[in-house]
């Protein structure tokens, strides 16, 4: 009785903290078995490559999400950098290296305004970034006149490489990801920046009251939120040749349902960047193995928003 | 298996453990009908944990509960309280918005035949509960109007509503004036003599021997010892629940060294009137007061917490310009807030964090990055220093008991070399034995010359500890009291509008 009590407990233990691996571990297997064209490299590297975008948007709003705040405004920020990175290299005579700069700032400064207005105007992040949403969304159809600015033939050789380029068999987007997702696990784990955060999500008066600025560390936060999404946007256009107003609708759902499924509370202050990735990874591999089973996409939808339920009531259970 | 005498309230061998705490062990406890059973013990020694298992919070790992002879098990709070016993909790549970008698009825409305609301009955029945209590209030005026004497007084109607037959009352006095505690005592004799069970839960033994008939005493998660209230004294409880005979409760008072003066202010002021003082080095200041009498406004002021309107602050001779915790951080101020949970602890982080995140770049190289390993060891120095009693630096601070989560938050300041730290409230809500520590622990700070400033509203606390105490009344510094003229009364005098 007693012994079984202690294995219990272990077993408990185990699986509170790893479920969300096991989650994606069960999955896994059950796409193996359902579908032979699953477990090819070739199919998993492609699956890694689309969860990608996703994957880096969702690291982002992890630091977001942790300061208990929200940012809606990512699907928005990726179709304004897309479009100016395209603008830029088509009509502006620009070179590969300045645009990438130049869109990298853009992203960041765009963060930087939703978190200006959040700490400064003391007003929801939920609220903010929803109107910041709006009009980036209505800048970026406004730059680029409506229309797909289409580069073609004249997408710089480097800007395909990171969309589209392969450093031996593994794609280049894929490498971008692991890179953005190993320093922001860095981050949160070792630096004063994490700590910060965590701080901050966690009890906002009293990393106050502990000698922190908490605005300014938000301001960080929302800034590297729209540095990552430029990160995304320049692998999008890199892969898909053009810049365009609608990219990107709906991405903020999905980063924030990532971020979910991985266990962070929304409530701020609880949550990884590991359970992010592996968050990512599980819609990714849903929506592989629904396709070569060949479900339909409005199928699809309905199943993702059950995952979501099941993810946060498994997370419920750790806590 | 009902029988005339079986107690109401049975619970056999409840163990409980939290991770990393093993709360409870084997613990029993029976309450009879007309009975106001008191439960003391220092703070973590599972008194609320035990009362919360009853009230169906939290679930028990193992034992039994009887409830008139029955075993029972509740779910969740509503089972319990629809089975009769409901709980009166330190920080009351109303909806503030709401109605006195749609709080006393909430979650069972009275209804109509067509099922809606029947606010008539609503309104009849509350005011016949409120009479019962002794409370002449409008029973449709909404709960953010009330005082908290009143509030809990609705808390109780609340219970009188559903009928309950066990009443847990949870350090209900700590923020009643000593009238409005009068009342409380009569409320709970009447109560008693209408056949309620009452158990007390309360840290002020007086008020254990005032309105007790036994008294269950618990350490470190189990039952020390139950007695006849009549058969025991104040003495032998204290030895109880500490486990020790009580002896230099507050350390001997210290000659003050005059030291430099640390901290200069003048005519400093925000929402209240302005305030001038001085704090020299090794010198426990006090600021005694009514709750309300601006105490907290004028630390949070002096920390940068809230805007300042005026007024200047001198640090060592240099005026300094405070505008936020940052600045006053960075200065060498701490501040160990009233509300610990709520501002001052990260209460999902473990220890080690808590304890540095006030200074965690005195651990980092490069600029930015933490070394761990340095942290650790800093940290781990002042859990020896401080004797903070827990599993390890992993544990999470919303485990620890209440005496341990005060010590971590000095920590937090020590380790950011604070040469001027503000204790607000730091003894509330804390058992004896951590108590007396907190004590030590401030005398040998004053003996490294550190500047202290000490608000508290115990009085003994207030006049054995300090070396000079302020009275604030309203929102003014109306008198400094030392030497011989420290004394309870004169202190109460001043704060209660004396001249």
């Amino acid at each position: 009785m007693e012994k079984s009590f202690g294995i219990k407990k272990i077993i408990k233990r185990i699986w509170e903290r790893y479920n969300i691996l096991l989650g994606l571990v069960v999955l896994f297997i059950f796409s193996s078995l359902v579908s032979g064209a699953f477990l090819t490299a070739r199919n998993l590297l492609n699956v890694m490559r689309q969860v990608s975008i996703n994957g880096i948007i969702a690291v982002g709003m992890t630091f977001v999400i942790l300061t208990a705040g929200i940012d809606l405004s990512v699907g928005a920020i990726l179709a304004m950098v897309g479009c100016l990175c395209a603008g830029l290299l088509k009509f502006g005579g620009l070179g590969f290296l300045p645009v990438l700069f130049i869109g990298l700032g853009a992203g960041l400064l765009m963060g930087m305004m939703n978190g200006l207005v959040i700490t400064k105007g003391k007003i929801q992040p939920f609220i903010v970034t929803l109107a910041t949403m709006t009009s980036i969304r209505g800048l970026a159809f406004l730059y680029s006149k409506g229309r797909p600015i289409v580069l073609g033939e004249e997408t710089p050789s480097a800007l395909l490489f990171l969309g589209e380029g392969y450093v031996g068999p593994i794609p280049v987007p894929v490498l971008l990801f692991l890179s953005v997702f190993i320093l922001s696990s860095f981050i949160l784990r070792r630096t004063v920046l994490g700590r910060y955060v965590y701080a901050i999500g966690g009890n906002e008066e009293a990393a106050r009251l502990s000698g922190i600025n908490v605005d300014f560390f938000k301001i960080v936060v929302y800034s590297l939120s729209g540095l990552f999404v430029a990160v995304a946007s320049v692998i999008a256009i890199g892969r898909l040749g053009v810049g365009n107003a609608d990219l990107g609708l709906g991405y903020e759902l999905n980063a924030i349902a990532a971020v979910v499924i991985g266990g962070t509370s929304l409530m701020g202050g609880i949550g990884t960047v590991e359970g992010t990735f592996i968050g990512a990874v599980i819609l990714g591999i849903l929506s592989n193995i629904l396709n070569l089973l060949g479900v339909g996409s409005f199928f699809q939808q309905i199943l993702k928003g059950g995952i979501i339920i099941i993810a946060v009531l498994l997370s419920k259970r750790r806590s | 298996m009902k029988s005339q005498n079986s107690p109401l309230i049975f619970l056999s061998g409840i163990t409980k453990s939290f991770p990393g705490v093993q709360a409870l062990k084997a613990v029993d406890l029976f309450l009879h009908n007309s009975e106001v059973l008191g439960l003391v013990g220092e703070n973590g020694a599972g008194k609320s944990t035990l009362m919360k298992i009853l009230a169906g919070v939290h679930h028990k790992d193992e034992g039994h509960i009887y409830f008139h002879g029955e075993k029972i098990q509740f779910r969740n709070p509503y089972e319990a309280i629809k089975a009769g016993i409901s709980t009166v909790y330190q920080d009351l549970n109303l909806v503030e918005s709401m109605d006195i008698c749609e709080n006393i009825f909430l979650g069972h409305f009275l209804k109509t035949s067509f099922g809606l609301i029947d606010q008539k009955r609503l309104m009849a029945e509350s005011r016949k509960i409120l009479g019962k209590l002794g409370l002449d209030i409008d029973p449709s005026i909404p709960v953010s109007r009330l005082g908290v004497a009143q509030k809990q007084m609705v808390e109780i109607a609340k219970a009188l509503a559903v009928k309950a037959e066990v009443l847990i009352l949870d350090e209900p006095s700590a923020t009643l004036t000593e009238k409005e505690l009068k009342n409380l005592f009569e409320v709970i004799i009447d109560l008693k003599n209408e056949k309620m069970g009452i158990i007390y839960i309360s840290h002020q033994l007086d008020e254990i021997f005032q309105i007790s008939d036994r008294v269950e005493v618990l350490r470190d998660g189990h039952v020390v010892d139950v007695k006849e209230t009549s058969k025991t004294n104040r003495e032998e409880l204290i030895s109880l629940m500490i486990g020790k005979e009580l002896k230099d409760f507050y350390p001997g008072e210290q000659i003050l060294k005059k030291g430099k003066v640390i901290l200069r202010v003048e005519k400093l002021q925000g929402e209240e009137k302005e305030a001038s003082f001085v704090l020299k080095e090794g010198e426990i200041l006090g600021f005694a007061g009514l709750v309300g009498s601006g105490r907290t406004e004028l630390m949070r002021l002096l920390f940068g917490a809230d805007k300042k309107r005026s007024g200047k602050i001198f640090h060592r001779g240099k005026e300094v310009k405070i505008n936020s915790p940052k600045k006053a951080v960075k200065m060498g101020f701490g501040y160990l807030p009233e509300e610990r949970k709520t501002q001052a602890l990260l209460l999902e982080r473990d220890v080690k964090e808590n304890m540095t995140i006030a200074s965690i770049h005195r651990y980092c190289f490069p600029p930015g990055i933490i070394k761990r390993k340095k942290e650790e060891s800093e940290a781990r120095k002042f859990l020896q220093r401080l004797k903070i009693k827990i599993p390890g630096l992993w544990a999470k601070t919303k485990n620890l008991s209440g005496g341990n989560q005060q010590k971590v938050l000095l920590a937090r300041w020590l380790l950011s070399n604070s040469q001027l730290i503000i204790f607000d409230e730091p003894t509330r809500g804390i058992d004896i034995g951590a108590k007396s520590e907190i004590y030590r622990l401030l005398q040998d700070l004053k003996e490294k010359k550190k500047g202290i400033i000490l608000v508290s509203s115990d009085l003994e606390e207030v006049v054995h500890v300090c070396d000079r105490v302020i009275v604030m009344d309203r929102g003014e510094l109306v008198k400094v009291l030392e030497g011989k003229d420290k004394k309870p009364e004169k202190i109460m005098h001043f704060a209660t509008g004396g001249v």
